[in-house]
């Protein structure tokens, strides 16, 4: 059956539900403006509630109230894509970024990009991380001469976010309170050594050594991008490895 | 992707009650089921590659039966059924090997995406030809029978010709899919639309019913002021709900059945309590079906 069908109503009724002004549809009997709003309803809480389950940290720092109307303008301009409501969300830290209302808070955007990736790691495919002594292994088979062309990827729950803001501190500090100025620049890694997602504040250029491993270059082509950035390679991938971020 | 999960062929779900799944009852489930005997969960939420989702799932299905209830497919959805979904539901049913398959009768998807609520369709030839070819090609990719749930309604339509109960008969009648017969819908629509619910269960293809669901809903009134049922799954069943499904045991017998508790989700011993009840009115049906020398 095709849209054009004689009795198509489901783009009014669609149309009717994202638009809180909008009259119940033609299709439906009238005088049922509430029992419509039945659906209406249940359409938008309920989207609002998967962002908001998605977002925590986003609605601990811009309080309830300012996040469900945030969040409801949202979701009428960006219903899901899918059916997969497990990845609903996408696309919600470019909208807060000009979305006026929330100017004053300019690390906004990039708590809901963080909360993004935890969100992909947590349904992210499964695979055996490689141990520190599995890396060790590999780097004492392939000697000195052969080190640098080493290749790793990484695994699939791992995601990185490099901030001009203390990202994971203030994400935390949303989450779990906590006191005391904060400040300086974060890289965030999300890892998923068990069942949970964990976070934590990784050492500037582990970002750009995952992004390198995921480009298919090897060691010493991320230690390149790595020291461009300012930062010590060495370290980057001792924490990397540490946390399980690399497939073994 | 996750290890494959290699099952025996699926036992027939008991003729018991079961539960909606939450990952935070996963422990107490566990280890104290009591009397629930099945679980059923919702395919989409199973749809990611890993993680804890698969991983709980995969466990609980070594115990027990498992329900796998589609509530994304828009089987009557005027812009046909997606392609990418249905294959993934497919994949979730054939990874963990479920007793019980179903789905809604309803739409949820239009050209501008998901809309994550089951929405009502007027009932007609046209619709009727409509769902019966989408429940065809969904029994034809993922191989086996579907149940098509009776939804819980708000409105009526101008155009509807066809009875939901006739709707329903003809659907299963055309396609040889079995029915999930929420009877917190029936209540839900009964009172809504001012029919009565025993009537709807009198017109009811209860031959074709192979689960019952069973739910909580809140009270809230329509534009004149009349009471307005909202299916919400937020608390027990009410009272009127458990005598209707007295009403249906009466007839049918035994039915697996499964308790929906989705919002304001309690603690498990109080929704094991739920599941008990059921249990109550499925035991004594068994034994007075065994009493007339019907049982096998």
């Amino acid at each position: 059956m095709q849209p054009e069908e004689e009795g198509a109503y489901q783009a009014e009724f669609t149309a009717a539900l994202l638009d809180p002004n909008a009259q119940a549809p033609s299709a439906i009997a009238s005088g049922q403006e509430r029992r419509f709003a039945v659906y209406r309803n249940n359409v938008i809480v309920s989207l609002v509630e998967a962002l908001a389950a998605a977002y925590p940290a986003v609605q601990a720092l811009v309080g309830e109230a300012f996040f469900n109307a945030a969040a409801g303008l949202f979701v009428r301009s960006h219903p899901p894509s899918s059916p997969l409501m497990i990845y609903y969300g996408e696309g919600f830290a470019e909208w807060l970024e000009r979305f006026e209302p929330a100017a004053n808070l300019p690390y906004l955007p990039d708590v809901a990009r963080l909360e993004r990736l935890v969100l992909e790691a947590r349904n992210a495919a499964d695979a055996e991380p490689l141990s520190q002594q599995g890396f060790a292994q590999i780097a004492e088979r392939a000697g000195a001469e052969g080190l640098g062309g080493l290749r790793f990827a990484p695994h699939p729950a791992t995601r990185a976010l490099a901030s001009a803001y203390p990202i994971v501190s203030i994400h935390a500090r949303a989450l779990l309170g906590g006191e005391g100025e904060l400040r300086g620049a974060e890289t965030a890694l999300v890892t998923r050594p068990q069942d949970e997602a964990s976070i934590i504040a990784a050492p500037t250029g582990t970002d750009l050594a995952l992004g390198c491993f995921a480009q298919g270059g090897d060691l010493t082509q991320a230690a390149e991008q790595v020291a461009e950035a300012g930062g010590d390679f060495s370290l980057a991938l001792s924490t990397l490895i540490q946390n399980g971020a690399i497939r073994g | 992707m996750p290890a494959q999960q290699i099952f025996d062929s699926p036992a027939d779900a008991p003729q018991r009650a079961g539960v909606g799944f939450k990952p935070q009852h996963f422990h107490a489930a566990m280890e104290a089921p009591g009397g629930v005997a099945w679980f059923e969960v919702h395919a989409e939420n199973y749809m990611g590659a890993g993680g804890a989702p698969h991983r709980m799932l995969a466990a609980l299905r070594e115990r027990f039966p498992l329900s796998i209830h589609g509530v994304g497919l828009s089987i009557g959805a005027e812009k046909g059924l997606d392609p990418d979904h249905l294959a993934r539901l497919k994949s979730v049913v054939e990874q963990y090997g479920p007793s019980l398959f179903s789905e809604h009768l309803a739409w949820s998807s239009h050209d501008v995406g998901y809309l994550n609520d089951l929405l009502p369709l007027p009932y007609s030839t046209e619709t009727l030809q409509r769902v019966c070819a989408h429940i065809d090609l969904v029994q034809q990719t993922v191989g086996r029978q579907m149940l098509l749930e009776n939804p819980s309604s708000y409105l009526r339509f101008e155009h509807s010709t066809l009875r939901e109960t006739d709707f329903l008969k003809e659907v299963a009648q055309r396609t040889g899919c079995g029915l999930l017969l929420d009877v917190n819908n029936v209540f839900v629509s009964a009172t809504n639309l001012q029919m009565s619910a025993e009537a709807y269960i009198d017109a009811f293809p209860l031959e074709a019913v192979g689960e019952i669901h069973l739910g909580g809903h809140a009270t809230d009134a329509d534009d004149d002021g009349a009471p307005l049922l909202i299916d919400a799954h937020d608390r027990e069943v009410a009272d009127p709900v458990w005598a209707l499904y007295q009403y249906v045991i009466d007839r049918i017998g035994p039915k697996p059945t499964l308790i929906e508790w989705d919002n304001d989700v309690p603690d498990w011993p109080i929704l094991a309590a739920e599941a008990e009840r059921a249990n109550e009115v499925l035991i004594a049906a068994e034994t007075s079906e065994a009493g007339r020398g019907r049982a096998a």
